[in-house]
């Protein structure tokens, strides 16, 4: 009876043995919008290109915000696939009042394939109220990568 | 009835380990930034003023952007009246650069023919006034900035008696 059950417990076990690289990505630079005037409108920053705007935002030149990027690494050759905050999720907040942030973009824009240390950039649109209070602004967004 | 213990344990252990393998995924938080500024604003605190002057058989009088006044041709500088750079006072916020745009000319009317002004302007007062070279950017420090502006007016022989008086634009813009 021992012997028969033997092959069937090795044969479940050997595959789980030979583990991939992990995926690993980490922030390395923000997300900024920069500086800019507020009225009603928004302000954009592409995953690549320069920051732009909507409606009545004056933008300052002196401080034009940047898209986001993050380091990806993992197994040479593999594909990911990036998931990115869904709209409604993500503000931005100066302690009384806040921005929402939605419309995130990634280049690229859905997966990429591993190849040493990956670079992704991620952007976004700010929507700007008309009386938005002037002050610095902050938050958070949540970035997955996962092997597919 | 032991081996078949051994084996069932064994599946689940395989089982765990294929279900939940977190080297197949990964989660970063990204932070994010942005800086509302006050809208910019300029106020007019002093006129260019050119004081009073005996127009003689005509010249020029001119308003350096350090309240000095220069005089050419026959002109006769008179110690009354005041003799000031026009200074602007520009309001934001932090080190926000922005656009100058100066009027170059002003005419000044009164009693006799007009008299027409060329002006001039510089960020810090100098005893010169150079006319058709404006400036045309600056750069607030702590939210603030004044400039100055001066100019050149010049004068007729027959310039009648009295007062003058006119009015330029200047609009500064965020860039």
């Amino acid at each position: 009876m021992k012997s028969k059950w033997l092959p069937v417990a090795l044969g479940v076990l050997f595959p789980c043995s030979a583990e991939a690289a992990e995926i690993v990505v980490v922030p390395t630079r923000e997300l900024a919008f920069g500086a800019f005037v507020a009225g009603p409108g928004k302000v954009v920053i592409p995953a690549v290109g320069a920051r732009t705007r909507i409606g009545s935002v004056i933008l300052l030149s002196s401080d034009g915000g940047s898209m986001a990027q993050f380091s990806v690494t993992g197994d040479d050759g593999t594909t990911f696939a990036i998931s990115l905050p869904a709209d409604g999720m993500v503000f931005l907040d100066n302690g009384s009042s806040n921005m929402p942030v939605n419309k995130f973009t990634s280049n690229p824009s859905a997966t990429g394939s591993i190849s040493g240390t990956r670079m992704i950039s991620v952007g976004a649109t700010l929507d700007v109220a008309a009386g938005q209070a002037t002050g610095s602004y902050s938050g958070n967004f949540t970035v997955i990568v996962d092997y597919n | 009835m032991k081996t078949n213990y051994l084996a069932a344990t064994t599946l689940a252990l395989g089982a765990a380990l294929f279900a939940g393998n977190s080297n197949a995924e990964d989660t970063a938080t990204g932070t994010s930034t942005a800086t509302v500024i006050a809208p910019i604003e300029i106020t007019a605190m002093l006129p260019l003023a050119f004081g009073s002057f005996v127009a003689g058989t005509g010249g020029s009088v001119t308003v350096n952007t350090d309240n000095t006044r220069d005089v050419t041709g026959l002109v006769v500088e008179s110690a009354v009246g005041t003799v000031s750079a026009a200074r602007f006072d520009v309001d934001g916020t932090g080190a926000a650069t922005y656009s100058i745009a100066i009027d170059d000319d002003a005419i000044l009317s009164g009693p006799g023919v007009p008299m027409v002004l060329a002006t001039c302007s510089a960020l810090v007062g100098a005893a010169s006034c150079a006319t058709g070279a404006n400036i045309t950017e600056g750069t607030l420090v702590a939210g603030a900035q004044s400039f100055y502006v001066g100019g050149t007016l010049l004068v007729a022989a027959s310039q009648a008696e009295g007062d003058y008086s006119g009015t330029f634009d200047v609009t500064v813009e965020y860039n």
